[in-house]
């Protein structure tokens, strides 16, 4: 149970992480939270999503040990960027709520 | 729409033609890759005697022999391999050389020891794997994969230096855009999204057979020589573990074999710190005073590289004759070869692995309709035999693949159980039918054109609903029955094809639209405007 949990909280942490890179792009802050942030929101949101990701080893750290975590994270980050790039493609108004804290 | 000579034209003219001429051979290697992440699983779907709960108490060595030796009365033994259940393959498999049968090969279960019968499909270990890592061509096709690998890195190189915008289109996928312009997009996403695992999985895949490339000049060596240090040299250089010894001739009795198991993962479990299990057992001269057993240890559970552990033990009076342990370098290497082979237990690092192979197929695969898609744009009617000849290949080449996948599925729970027809059984049909529908799908876009990727999409989506519905039928493990006995593989696998079927649906459905290339297509059987069809289609 617990090895599920920290799972998840690797791939929500990666998820989080991604979405933030995602909204320091003009183009995608543009379309999703349709404002035009200023460019030091943008480089906040990068800050954030590069922490978020950093961040999201931690579990699998803690999970697995480093041996399995440094693998295990290099495959859900790419897979977060693949489903955040999917939102953005097909439901950018997700993405909207979660992030209009921010940027 | 001459490019300028220089770096990034010369690497874009690599990419593309590396990319035309070895998508086929790519797409092959990489999707059979994928479907091995889960070759285990597959398996038991293909092969419903195996169907079994993984067992933690499992029968000693010893038993296994006595139970192979009750069906070969008053026989001897003279040598034996037994490779041991593991969680994945809950069973025993048992090869033996036997005096007077010649050889035995057996699959027993894992507690009770009854045999399960003769396999009736190559399946997924037996037909994709090897298909993986060798095209089923023998030992050439080692060298032509090896060969793809390195292409397929090179392709994965100067597709980051021929993308100008790495960053900014980082997260951009526009499916609502023209076809052309989505497939690049996912082939932008995929390809630098999972470029370092892809690299890695190149590089490790080129690094785990240094033995075959160096096999012909060792082939030459031992010819000239004829002797067996070369052989040990080679597995020497090749950092195996090898030990062996003639057969005195003088009959000894031997030792029981359970005990060298555990005196073998006694030793292993200290030097490594962690709970180790033997993966193999090889007995060699049985019965001679030179007998000797050889427990090795391929692939620890819980830790990712592979390892070539082996003890070797006297099969007489049970003295250590060799104790192989891996040099800095073999360590490395075994590192390589554990992060490919993925034999370790992680279930969530395996699906991992099934979505990046899904990756790297979707990138080849965008990579053949980006290309399609973009020369029917450039007013593709006036070379009509150029585009079709490519896009027959690559619809051949991935849907047509995919398809035959799906063929073998459903011709495994089709075909009865005795099948034979012109001399080829059960498993070989399973094959030939395979490559059958294989190559139906290259003519299938030659006959259809550009309506052939749709049209081959909807047939994987009806075989994989057929799989499915077949499992059922032919087994009865319908989803919830094979959930609740707690048969992950086959209830995995029946969502994996349920899964693929909505997939293939839904891209059908979206190539059918293909607004930039079916526009022109479907004006030239229109007779009455003969003109149109010879007009490219307008530049935007």
């Amino acid at each position: 149970m617990i090895s599920i949990l920290l799972l998840l909280a690797a791939i929500g942490l990666a998820l989080l992480g991604c979405g933030y890179l995602a909204l320091s792009q003009p183009k995608h802050s543009k379309a999703v939270l349709n404002v035009d942030a200023n460019s030091a929101s943008h480089n906040f949101a990068r800050l954030l999503g590069w922490t978020f990701i950093a961040a999201s080893i931690v579990p699998c750290v803690i999970r697995d040990g480093w041996g399995f975590a440094v693998l295990t994270w290099s495959l859900v980050v790419p897979s977060a960027a693949m489903i955040i790039s999917l939102l953005l493609a097909y439901r950018p108004e997700l993405l909207r709520s979660i992030y209009r804290s921010c940027v | 729409m001459t490019e300028k000579p220089g770096f990034r034209p010369a690497m874009n003219w690599l990419h593309t033609w590396a990319g035309l001429t070895l998508g086929t051979l790519l797409f092959t290697i990489w999707w059979m890759g994928t479907l091995s992440v889960f070759d285990q699983e597959i398996d038991r779907w293909m092969k419903p005697e195996t169907r079994l709960a993984p067992a933690s108490q499992t029968l000693d060595a010893d038993a296994v022999i006595s139970r192979v030796m009750e069906k070969y009365p008053g026989d001897e033994l003279e040598s034996f391999l037994i490779y041991l259940p593991r969680e994945r393959k809950p069973f025993f498999e048992v090869y033996g050389e036997l005096k007077d049968s010649g050889r035995v090969n057996e699959r027993l279960h894992a507690v009770t020891g009854e045999p399960l019968g003769e396999s009736r499909s190559r399946a997924a270990s037996g037909f994709f794997y090897p298909m993986h890592y060798r095209l089923h061509m023998g030992g050439i096709g080692y060298f032509i994969v090896a060969f793809a690998t390195l292409y397929m890195m090179v392709l994965l190189v100067t597709g980051v230096v021929i993308h100008r915008k790495i960053f900014v289109d980082f997260f951009t996928f526009r499916p609502k855009k023209k076809i052309r312009r989505s497939s690049l997009d996912l082939h932008n996403v995929t390809g630098v999204m999972f470029l370092p695992f892809h690299f890695l999985i190149c590089l490790s895949g080129f690094a785990i057979f240094p033995g075959f490339y160096a096999s012909p000049p060792f082939a030459i060596a031992k010819a000239v020589s004829e002797s067996n240090e070369t052989v040990k040299l080679f597995y020497a250089a090749s950092d195996y573990a090898y030990y062996r010894r003639e057969p005195a001739g003088e009959p000894a009795k031997m030792a029981d074999i359970a005990p060298f198991v555990a005196r073998a993962e006694a030793i292993w479990t200290e030097r490594y710190d962690q709970p180790a299990k033997a993966d193999r057992i090889d007995l060699h001269h049985v019965g001679d005073k030179n007998a000797y057993v050889e427990v090795r240890r391929f692939f620890p559970s819980r830790r990712m590289e592979a390892h070539r552990d082996s003890i070797n033990f006297d099969g007489v009076n049970g003295e250590i004759l060799m104790d192989f342990e891996a040099s800095p370098v073999g360590q490395a290497r075994n590192w390589l070869e554990g992060f490919h082979q993925i034999q370790f237990d992680h279930w969530p690092l395996r699906w991992f692995y099934f979505i990046a192979g899904l990756a790297g197929c979707i990138l080849i695969a965008t990579g053949f309709l980006f290309w399609t898609a973009s020369r029917m744009k450039k007013g593709a009617v006036s070379q009509p035999v150029k585009i079709r000849f490519v896009e027959a290949m690559s619809v051949g080449s991935v849907t047509g693949m995919i398809v035959a996948t799906g063929a073998f599925l459903v011709a495994n729970r089709l075909l009865p159980a005795e099948a034979a027809w012109a001399g080829l059984a059960r498993p070989e049909l399973e094959v030939r039918i395979f490559f059958l529908v294989w190559v139906l799908s290259f003519v299938h876009p030659v006959i259809r054109s550009n309506k052939a990727w749709a049209e081959q999409s909807w047939a994987i989506a009806a075989l994989g609903v057929l799989a499915v519905i077949l499992n059922w039928v032919t087994t009865g493990d319908h989803l919830f029955a094979s959930a609740s006995r707690g048969l992950w593989s086959v209830a995995g696998m029946d969502l994996v094809l349920l899964a693929s079927a909505g997939a293939a649906a839904l891209a059908a459905m979206r190539l059918q639209q293909r607004p930039d290339s079916s526009a022109t297509m479907r004006r030239k059987p229109d007779a009455s405007k003969p003109v149109d069809a010879t007009k490219p289609s307008p530049v935007e």
